[in-house]
């Protein structure tokens, strides 16, 4: 089909170039200080070698110097939690036994001076049990084994891309790359193009978008254009379909990650567009942004929108960092509160075709906010704490809260009445949505719902040399719940490093949630992050570095 | 065997012995210095010629550090440093696996180091330990004391083969708040170095060792941090590689080309 994408076809282009230089290599003779690499094609110079380039045999091809450097680790996480089934959403697919164990392989190629070819695969092995649901009286049953899409085996791809420079300013990046341009250290209002983040896991941010950018780098000032494409189907962690969804998909469609992929199925383009300039003003980092998004990672058609963001350090030890982004309207999912008061009256929305939910003020015209402030104090050798707070306009106001905790009540009342249910979460809930394109799974993916939240974080690395303390927690300023995230590394080894950590929701004020009983009194308030079975997880980690 | 008084009286004739008495010794002291730049030691000349050979204008290098650790066991990085004009600074670690693909970048009192994992950049203050060793982020990354400093020549310290030069820091960005230089009186090299912190305590102390010519710059090629904080700890920072006949673009040393 003619306007169809040809799936990566030019990022292919790209890998065979680069394989057939890799077949061509030269001696690196051109460069003394060539860097020693864990594996290297290529024969290096002395290091106190002329810097010239190696002549060609006589009928020999000269082509550009390639150096491979390969590395990765091998990891495995195991964890055990526990899930409560008396919450809104179903702890069938929340597992208290699980691992995750993965084979990391990143390989960079330097093409000469000018080219780079950069991957970042995954394999995934992931086995998980021991599951509890509700029974009809909401008692605790443990459920027989079943699948879990969360949890099963796959490979991913977090970034594979080919960078080529032009002369001395201009680059161009084709393929599958992250690409965070916002200082914010926990959330990134500003972050359009990538998967999700992980606010509890500040180190392991790798899933990219597949893309295409052109850069031009100053010395004080950067500008850079971007276009994103969703991924539409993906197997394997190679994309299937981007931009547009293929038309021979079957249903239902997973992505890489198990989770259920937008089925929308349309005919339209599925992308994102966006343009920005930095600049080092004053020794702070000055961004402009504007954003320009069709049925990318929500809801928005044609969606024009403007960010800013700076960063400087303050005093001796102080980091202060801002980002911000304003558009029109709102992609929040909202709840028809007249339909969820029972079930007769979702019988009868059903029947008059009137909508539970919808995402009525996409198109209005009301401005909406995201922006995060930040303050970062460094002390010691080099341990840090943080503290950014985040005001999310577009989030559930407490009516809109006390809608969306009916539905889910609702719904989980349907499910224990032996009522048929679709499967999986309900729109704009955390894991409902597939984003553009997960990479490897996620230990906690944040979904902001309501207003305010506060970011806190503090690492202590060097402790006894070996030994890291990091601590992240969420609350949301609402209704005082959140997520705390406290985890303990060693480096056993320069090659090893072992680590244990929990994941503790915090349940924050009963009395400041949401009521799910609309209208009617209930001592069942729930907060933000108690909509979620699981109570406490815990995992001990091992990763070895190669 | 005749004394060079006598060898000069005897060329200048019996009327000149008294001025001989005076111009023999200035030209043998003359004779015994290594060079007129040496001979005229000021402290400018000498935080000059300390940054010439320690951070030349423009260079790229390789480096090693070994980080001796309380325990005796050691962690060993290897990482790319370049440099360009006086305030752009880029190190890139390429060994060991966990650490590979990380880079710090410094452009004047500005700092930021880039995660692999994170795949992004973050800003940081200038007062961090360098990968965990006993060097400083700016005893890598901020070689300019005629900047950071003001120096006088210290007599009390001088010895027979150094000049001492006590260094106080004249700019927030300095990493220590006074420093105290050896430098030889031969060529100008560096052969030890005291930082001192706020309180006037000594932090670190440095021994600047196997001096040897990389293409035409002279300077250590290796340099020993001691933690004097805690005596077990020690830090070496070797130069394997290195070339001053470079001139990286101004494009490198910005925060978007960090990772590529």
């Amino acid at each position: 089909m003619s306007r169809r994408l040809a799936s990566s076809g030019a990022l292919a282009a790209a890998l065979s170039w680069a394989l057939a230089a890799t077949v061509h290599a030269q001696p690196a003779g051109d460069d003394a200080l060539a860097p020693a690499a864990d594996v290297t094609v290529t024969d290096t110079a002395p290091e106190d070698a002329a810097p010239t380039a190696a002549a060609p045999e006589a009928g020999e091809e000269a082509g550009p110097a390639v150096t491979a450097t390969v590395q990765g680790w091998i990891d495995s996480r195991t964890s055990v939690g526990y899930a409560s089934v008396a919450r809104l959403l179903p702890a069938d697919d929340a597992p208290q036994l699980s691992n995750l164990s993965e084979a990391n392989l990143q390989l960079r190629l330097e093409i000469g001076e000018r080219a780079r070819v950069y991957t970042d695969l995954s394999l995934v092995w992931a086995k998980a049990g021991l599951t509890y649901g509700a029974g009809a009286e909401g008692e605790r049953v443990r459920l027989p084994a079943h699948d879990i899409a969360a949890f099963r085996p796959g490979s991913f791809v977090s970034e594979l891309y080919g960078l080529l420079h032009f002369g001395e300013h201009w680059n161009l990046t084709l393929g599958k790359k992250r690409v965070v341009w916002g200082p914010g250290l926990a959330w990134n209002p500003t972050d359009l193009f990538n998967p999700p983040k992980d606010p509890t896991d500040p180190t392991q941010q790798r899933a990219g978008s597949w893309l295409t950018r052109m850069e031009g780098q100053f010395e004080r000032w950067t500008l850079s254009v971007l276009v994103a494409a969703k991924t539409t189907r993906q197997l394997g962690g190679v994309p299937a379909g981007l931009v547009y969804y293929p038309d021979d998909m079957p249903a239902p469609a997973f992505n890489s990650a198990g989770q259920p992929m937008d089925d929308g199925r349309d005919d339209e383009p599925h992308f994102a567009a966006g343009a920005r300039v930095y600049g080092l003003v004053a020794d702070t980092d000055v961004q402009l942004f504007a954003f320009y998004s069709h049925l990318y990672q929500d809801v928005f058609r044609h969606k024009p929108r403007l960010g800013a963001a700076v960063s400087r350090v303050v005093g001796d030890a102080f980091v202060v960092q801002g980002e911000a982004l304003l558009q029109r309207g709102s992609a929040r999912m909202l709840f028809n509160a007249a339909c969820l008061r029972d079930f007769g009256a979702a019988a009868g929305c059903a029947s008059a075709g009137t909508p539970v939910a919808s995402a009525e003020q996409r198109d209005d015209s009301g401005l909406r906010l995201k922006a995060l402030l930040g303050l970062r104090y460094q002390f010691g050798e080099a341990a840090s704490v943080s503290a950014e707070y985040f005001v999310n306009t577009e989030g559930y106001d407490q009516a809109q809260f006390n809608a969306l905790a009916a539905a889910l009540r609702l719904r989980r009342d349907a499910v224990r009445a032996g009522l048929p249910m679709a499967s999986g979460g309900l729109p704009g809930m955390p894991g409902a949505s597939a984003g553009a394109d997960p990479g490897t799974p996620q230990k906690f993916a944040f979904e902001p719902l309501r207003r305010h939240y506060l970011f806190l974080s503090y690492m202590h690395p060097q402790l006894a040399d070996d030994f890291t303390i990091q601590a992240v927690a969420i609350l949301g300023l609402e209704d005082l719940s959140g997520q705390l995230a406290p985890q303990l590394l060693w480096s056993a080894r320069q090659w090893l490093t072992l680590s244990v950590g929990a994941f503790i929701t915090l349940p924050g004020r009963a009395s400041l949630g949401a009521q799910p009983l609309l209208g009617q009194p209930s001592a069942e308030g729930v907060t933000e992050y108690t909509l979620q079975p699981n109570v406490w997880r815990a995992f001990f980690a091992a990763r070895a570095f190669f | 065997m005749v004394s060079p008084e006598r060898f000069a009286s005897r060329r200048l004739g019996g009327g000149a012995e008294c001025a001989a008495r005076l111009l023999v010794p200035m030209f043998v002291a003359f004779a015994l210095l290594p060079s007129p730049a040496v001979a005229q030691a000021t402290a400018e000349s000498l935080l000059r010629q300390y940054d010439g050979a320690m951070g030349p204008v423009n260079f790229e290098a390789k480096t090693r550090m070994i980080a001796h650790r309380d325990d005796g066991t050691t962690r060993d990085y290897t990482m790319k440093v370049t440099k360009k004009g006086d305030d752009k600074f880029r190190v890139q670690f390429q060994a060991p696996s966990a650490v590979a693909g990380q880079e710090m970048l410094r452009v004047g009192d500005n700092l930021w180091v880039y995660m692999p994992n994170l795949k992004r950049a973050v800003r940081l203050a200038n007062r961090d330990s360098f990968q965990g060793g006993d060097f400083n982020n700016a005893d890598v990354l901020r070689v300019n004391y005629q900047r950071d400093y003001d120096g006088k020549l210290e007599p009390s310290c001088t010895t027979a083969e150094a000049h001492c030069l006590d260094l106080t820091a004249k700019t927030k960005s300095a990493s220590y708040d006074r420093v105290r230089l050896w430098l030889r009186k031969s060529d100008g090299q560096p052969i030890k170095g005291e930082y001192f912190g706020a309180s006037g305590k000594l932090m670190r102390a440095a021994e600047f060792k196997d001096h040897k010519a990389f293409g035409g710059l002279t300077r250590p090629g290796k340099i020993v941090m001691r933690n004097m904080l805690n005596l077990k700890r020690f830090s070496e920072m070797e130069w394997q590689a290195l070339r001053t006949d470079v001139d990286p673009p101004a494009a490198r040393f910005v925060l978007d080309d960090l990772g590529k």
